[in-house]
């Protein structure tokens, strides 16, 4: 009986002591981080700032309270020369505890990306217990302070919006990626990293005249809005270039990221006239070939897509008709590819496509070879691209509606 | 605990020793050998006299036999227990006025068996030489007949007495079922069983339990079904109970289970007579006890007190669903309130953001730890549902609204709590509430703190902890031999299609495994048959 006892106490005992998780949180202590920026401070230090959400003002009852106007978020800039000091600093400012299991976007300043590069700051994300993997690392043009108090529209935390422009889609705008994945692609010797850029740019929506709205007792469109804008491409871990919209595409085409995503291109029968499309499924092949002791790259893309918008006059009921358009989708796609690789492959000089690895996974003997010299190898390749486009419908019409003579 | 119970084993044999338990009254007091009738109609009465003339409701009516020889005589009974006009009709009028033509019938035969045969014309009169027997016989509600010089008594059975009329039972209410249930008295319930399954081998024995109270224990059970050695059991226990009084079946209950120190039920009681006949026909025993409506039934498994009888009544396919709906409470009742404190003081990773988010705005200003505020919670919400249930009805709406608003609402406005806890207490109680067997449900009211301060403690990791811990105990458990989770067990004959599933009738071929022997309850399956075509046309034709 007593050993039983002692069995006993010795298994609560090591329940208390063998749990990881000790510490009780209350929730009403817990600033929620929703997203961090970094960017240069003075003196060589990294300025960071932490957004994370002001409950307070997101309560239902806000109304009752008379915080209506308060933002629904908070944000706090520290100091410190490496990021895990400047972490430790927010507590001097702060009454609550920082909780990062939330953090949905790291930006990093665009100059510390180029001159610094990415291995010290995410290593600290990586590392912690507390954050995710999953969290997108996107690159920050211009002011960070300004991008990061940035409030409006339906989520008005500007991190939260940010993470949402990344995921409402299959596809991000941009090509984006997450922590876990730009970190593989850092370490990848046949990779190279590239990720999304945000920027604060003047909104569209907002009126020209100030006070546009307030009529109607709503806070006012703001001025500016977060956008995503460009993606940076990497070498090692150290930003060389942007690509714009278009070579962005290219990028995705090639990386084999593209699904349900819309595509605007010209009408073969009309020119100026415009066609829109909806890719609905989308296969990359990267094929290298050795064709006399040199590196072909042969690009395979299968797309198919539903018809959305036809400019122009246009029966697309027709075999012909519907040829020439998927021709034309082709085309379309084709130079986007090649405009992307005229800037990573010619410009910049760094595998953001990934031949590299494609080489490696079709050749590994010859790879052992050439991957030291992979550098050097990579910008002369000469790269086929073959495209196997098809409209799989035109949706419910065929024919566009045509006013009839009278 | 191992000083407690040796000293109870030495308490136990001390008291066991040399003695035997007997149910009458006076088996104790005689050291010389029980009491019998004497031939001298004096004696007796002065023995009677003794022993229960002072109880100002026993009647000791004199009078003389319509004989020849004219004997005394004297009826003994219990003034408000008897049929007056039975009494009267079956006995006093036939032995004062009729029986002298009864003896010039028949020729000279002992004056006994001129008054068993001829005279006493009550249905039910049985020959008794026991003094203690005749006590308690007329302590139950019989009539004592002694006549001079007649060495032996009879018990005339006519006792009547007020009893509640036959209701609908209370706390097992259902929509398609039969609308009777027990009620107090032993005999109207043995007849609600013995209506329902008229075989004869459905077995009635009776056992007498209790110094004083005496109270009737009925042991129902169909022979050939319930098996030989769970009735050993069965009797064995009860046997061995020694107390002064039973008083409702609960004490029983307690006495007989196998588990006493579980907070699981391991005896299912019911006051429907259709559930008891459904238990009898799957090789269950059924311990009635007089004076009161509920019935235990052995051996049970844990499944059993998660059906409702209506499972079987309604289509088997809602049978089912609602089965499953039962067992999603019955999680939800144990661990909601834990997993909500462990989750949103531990895990806050696991909710998603805006969710978070939304939580955190309703705990703002709330000045307690979320552990204190679900204890406070659940603790204020099982004093409302106590009171609720003790009130008198008409008080009770009174509590009702009480609780909603002052708990309900103030609390919330006052900041003590945040309304999503009130949300999480609301949803476990009524996950509770769907619950048919009550005595499982207050275990797992039970059960439900711990779980708390484990998960207040420790996270999930403590709810994982007091989960093995649960299921560990439970599957130690067993009632009368049969294992708690029997039902659950796994094999190529289980009881899993009536657990997971509700199996249609004609799909059960066999009685529960681990019951009883015999298991076969119908010899093949009678699905039926849809008609085929040509006679479907006949039909529609006509």
């Amino acid at each position: 009986m007593i050993r039983r006892l002692l069995f006993i106490i010795l298994i609560i005992i090591n329940i208390f002591t063998l749990s990881g998780c000790w510490d009780a949180q209350q929730l009403d202590n817990l600033a929620v981080v929703t997203g961090i920026a970094l960017e240069k401070g003075s003196e060589g230090r990294i300025r960071i700032i932490i957004q994370a959400v002001n409950t307070q003002a997101v309560s239902a009852d806000s109304g009752a309270s008379g915080l209506t106007f308060q933002k629904a978020y908070q944000n706090k800039a520290v100091e410190g020369y490496s990021l895990y000091e400047a972490f430790d600093n927010i507590r001097f400012i702060t009454s609550t505890q920082q909780f990062y299991s939330h953090l949905g976007v790291i930006i990093i300043a665009e100059d510390l990306a180029r001159e610094r590069g990415m291995t010290e700051f995410l290593d600290y994300f990586e590392r912690n217990a507390q954050s995710r993997l999953d969290s997108w690392v996107l690159i920050g043009r211009g002011d960070l302070t300004e991008l990061m108090d940035s409030p409006g529209g339906i989520r008005t935390i500007p991190t939260q919006r940010i993470q949402a422009r990344m995921e409402t889609l299959p596809t991000p705008p941009f090509a984006a990626l997450q922590l876990a994945e730009f970190i593989k692609l850092m370490q990848n010797e046949s990779l190279q990293p590239y990720t999304a850029g945000v920027e604060n740019k003047a909104s569209i929506s907002a009126a020209d005249e100030p006070g546009h709205g307030i009529l109607d007792g709503n806070v006012p469109d703001p001025l500016y809005d977060i956008t995503v804008n460009g993606t940076a491409v990497f070498r090692q871990d150290k930003l060389v270039g942007w690509l714009d919209k278009e070579e962005s595409r290219g990028l995705q085409w090639l990386r084999g990221q593209v699904s349900q995503v819309n595509r605007v291109f010209e009408n073969p029968d009309h020119p100026g006239k415009r066609i829109g499309v909806y890719i609905v499924s989308a296969k990359t092949r990267l094929e290298p070939q050795i064709r006399n002791g040199q590196i072909v790259m042969q690009v395979n893309l299968e797309v198919q897509s539903y018809l959305q918008e036809s400019q122009g006059k246009a029966n697309w009921g027709e075999t012909s008709a519907l040829s020439r358009l998927e021709a034309a989708q082709g085309e379309q796609i084709k130079r986007e590819v090649e405009a992307a690789l005229q800037k990573g492959q010619q410009e910049y000089q760094t595998d953001i496509f990934g031949f590299g690895q494609a080489v490696h996974r079709n050749y590994p003997e010859e790879w052992k070879l050439i991957s030291s010299e992979w550098s050097e190898i990579f910008p002369a390749v000469p790269v086929e691209i073959q495209v196997k486009s098809t409209i799989r419908h035109t949706s419910l019409i065929t024919q566009p509606a045509e006013p009839a003579p009278k | 605990m191992s000083i407690w119970s040796k000293w109870l084993k030495a308490h136990m044999a001390s008291e066991g020793t040399g003695k035997t338990y007997g149910n009458s009254p006076a088996a104790k007091q005689q050291n010389s050998g029980p009491a019998r009738v004497q031939p001298v109609l004096r004696d007796n009465w002065n023995f009677l006299q003794q022993k229960i003339g002072s109880n100002f409701d026993v009647i000791f009516r004199r009078f003389f036999l319509d004989t020849k020889s004219a004997e005394e005589a004297m009826v003994v009974y219990i003034d408000n227990l008897v049929d007056q006009a039975a009494l009267y009709n079956n006995v006093l009028a036939p032995l004062m006025y009729d029986s002298r033509r009864s003896r010039e019938k028949t020729s000279g035969s002992g004056l006994e068996e001129l008054l068993l045969n001829t005279m006493l014309s009550a249905a039910s009169v049985t020959a008794e030489q026991s003094m203690d027997q005749l006590v308690a016989a007329i302590l139950s509600g019989g009539v004592i007949l002694l006549v001079d010089g007649v060495s032996n008594a009879f018990i005339i059975d006519i006792s009547l007495y007020d009893q509640r009329s036959i209701s609908e039972p209370e706390a097992e209410v259902l929509v398609r079922g039969p609308r009777e249930g027990f009620t107090e008295s032993l005999p109207a319930n043995l007849v609600m069983i013995r209506r329902r399954l008229k075989s004869p081998d459905l077995i009635f024995e009776t056992m007498k339990i209790g110094r004083i109270s005496a109270t009737q224990v009925c042991l129902a059970y169909i022979q050939g079904v319930a098996p030989a050695d769970l009735l050993d059991e069965v009797k064995e226990r009860l046997g061995r109970i020694d107390i002064d009084g039973i008083l409702e079946s609960g004490y029983l209950e307690e006495f007989i289970e196998d588990h006493p120190f579980s907070p699981f039920p391991q005896i299912l009681h019911t006051e429907r007579p259709d559930r008891t006949a459904a238990c009898l026909l799957e090789g269950r025993v059924a311990i009635i006890t007089d004076g009161t409506p509920l019935v235990l039934i052995v051996p049970v498994e844990i499944s059993v007190f998660m059906t409702s009888p209506e499972d079987y009544y309604e289509r088997y396919i809602i049978g089912t669903v609602i089965r499953w709906l039962r067992y999603a409470a019955f999680t939800l009742s144990i661990v909601l309130p834990s997993l909500f404190i462990a989750i949103t003081s531990f895990h806050q990773e696991m909710i998603p953001i805006r969710l978070l988010i939304s939580i955190s705005s309703f705990r703002q200003g709330v000045p307690f730890t979320t552990l204190t505020e679900a204890f406070l919670m659940e603790a204020t919400f099982e004093v409302l549902r106590e009171a609720g249930t003790r009130l008198p009805r008409s008080v009770g709406s009174a509590v009702s609204i009480v609780g909603a608003l002052v708990i309900g609402q103030a609390a919330v406005q006052a900041g003590l709590v945040s309304p999503l806890m009130v949300i999480v207490v609301a949803a476990t109680g009524i996950a509770s509430f769907t619950f048919p067997a009550y005595n499982l449900a207050l275990t797992l009211r039970l059960l439900r703190f711990p779980l708390m301060l484990l998960a207040g403690a420790l996270g999930l990791f403590g709810i994982m902890f007091g989960i093995i811990m649960i299921n560990i105990h439970v599957a130690r458990l067993s009632s009368f031999g049969l294992p708690y989770l029997n039902s659950l067990s796994p094999g190529p004959s289980t009881n899993l299609k009536d657990v997971l599933l509700r199996a249609p009738w004609w799909a059960m071929n066999e009685r529960p495994l681990g019951i009883s022997r015999n298991r076969r309850r119908q010899s093949r399956s009678f699905k039926p048959l849809t008609p085929n075509s040509t006679s479907g046309k006949e039909a529609d034709q006509q």
